[in-house]
């Protein structure tokens, strides 16, 4: 009985708790691209002057609303979503690429995996996706 | 006193024999268990890739749909899935099909990617997903 309490610390700081952190990583991940999504379904049906203006709606109010939300609240947003809108026009198609890049802090902050993104320190990590825009024109407007 | 050597080895053997059950019980369960953690993983990937092939073909199909008639949209199509960046995982996502429906005004694009797995299991390495995608025609002139 005496190895159980040893067993107990080791099983829960290097087996429990990081497979937590994990789940609520894969949580983070899942909520930013959902947030990408529907950034990028704005961005492709507004003209370019708007979806790259940094207080327009693609850059600023949607991730505003979503951080409000459950899926933004749960997922432990260390800093405002930064976002990146382009335009390519190289394949016949005018597409617009939107990249989110968000910063998610570990949801159990384990002293032992000291600057382990993730699992001791915020994890960074963009999305990103591409879609035809609805209407060519929008690029130059 | 003769008779008390043979009862302690008996114990130790009966103790050694118990101790030896629960390693082997571990070791199986290991070859069980490792086995199925890599499987797992491997079927991750393939849902993550059929998701992908999805958007894939529905891009192409957005893309394919603003044009007038066959050839141009399986050449749009086809452009459109140059954008994709091979990786590792996956190899490549190609044009299978285009149906240029004009009648019901509608374009239908399916496409093939290629997935290989990132932990390769015997007949299980290479997989092909097939995806299709519907999209209005938005070139086509309206009816008079």
């Amino acid at each position: 009985m005496s190895e159980f309490g040893p067993a107990l610390f080791f099983i829960f700081i290097f087996a429990v708790f990081p497979v937590v952190d994990i789940i609520a990583l894969s949580f983070g991940y899942m909520s930013c691209s959902s947030l990408n999504d529907i950034q990028l379904r704005e961005a492709a049906k507004i003209p370019k002057s708007l979806a790259t203006n940094a207080k327009g709606p693609v850059m600023m109010t949607i991730p505003d609303k979503w951080m409000q939300t459950v899926l933004g609240g749960v997922s432990g947003l260390a800093e405002q979503p930064v976002t990146k809108v382009d335009y390519d026009a190289s394949t016949g198609n005018m597409y617009v690429t939107v990249s989110t890049t968000v910063k998610v802090r570990p949801f159990l902050t384990i002293p032992f995996f000291y600057k382990v993104p993730g699992l001791g320190e915020p994890a960074s990590f963009t999305v990103s996706n591409s879609r035809v825009l609805e209407n060519p024109m929008y690029a130059v407007q | 006193m003769q008779c008390s050597k043979p009862r302690t080895a008996k114990k130790r053997i009966a103790r050694r024999s118990r101790s030896g059950q629960t390693l082997i019980e571990a070791m199986f369960g290991f070859i069980i268990l490792i086995p199925i953690g890599l499987a797992a993983v491997d079927v991750v990937t393939l849902m993550s890739a059929t998701q992908t092939n999805e958007q894939w073909a529905e891009t192409a199909a957005r893309a394919a749909g603003s044009c007038t008639c066959e050839s141009m949209a399986s050449n749009m199509a086809k452009k459109s899935l140059t954008r994709f960046k091979p990786t590792n995982i996956i190899s490549s996502v190609e044009m299978d099909k285009v149906k240029f429906d004009e009648v019901n005004g509608q374009v239908t694009v399916s496409t093939v990617m290629q997935v290989n797995m990132p932990i390769p299991m015997p007949l299980m390495n290479r997989f092909e997903c097939r995806a299709s995608a519907i999209q209005p025609l938005l070139a086509t002139p309206a009816q008079q």
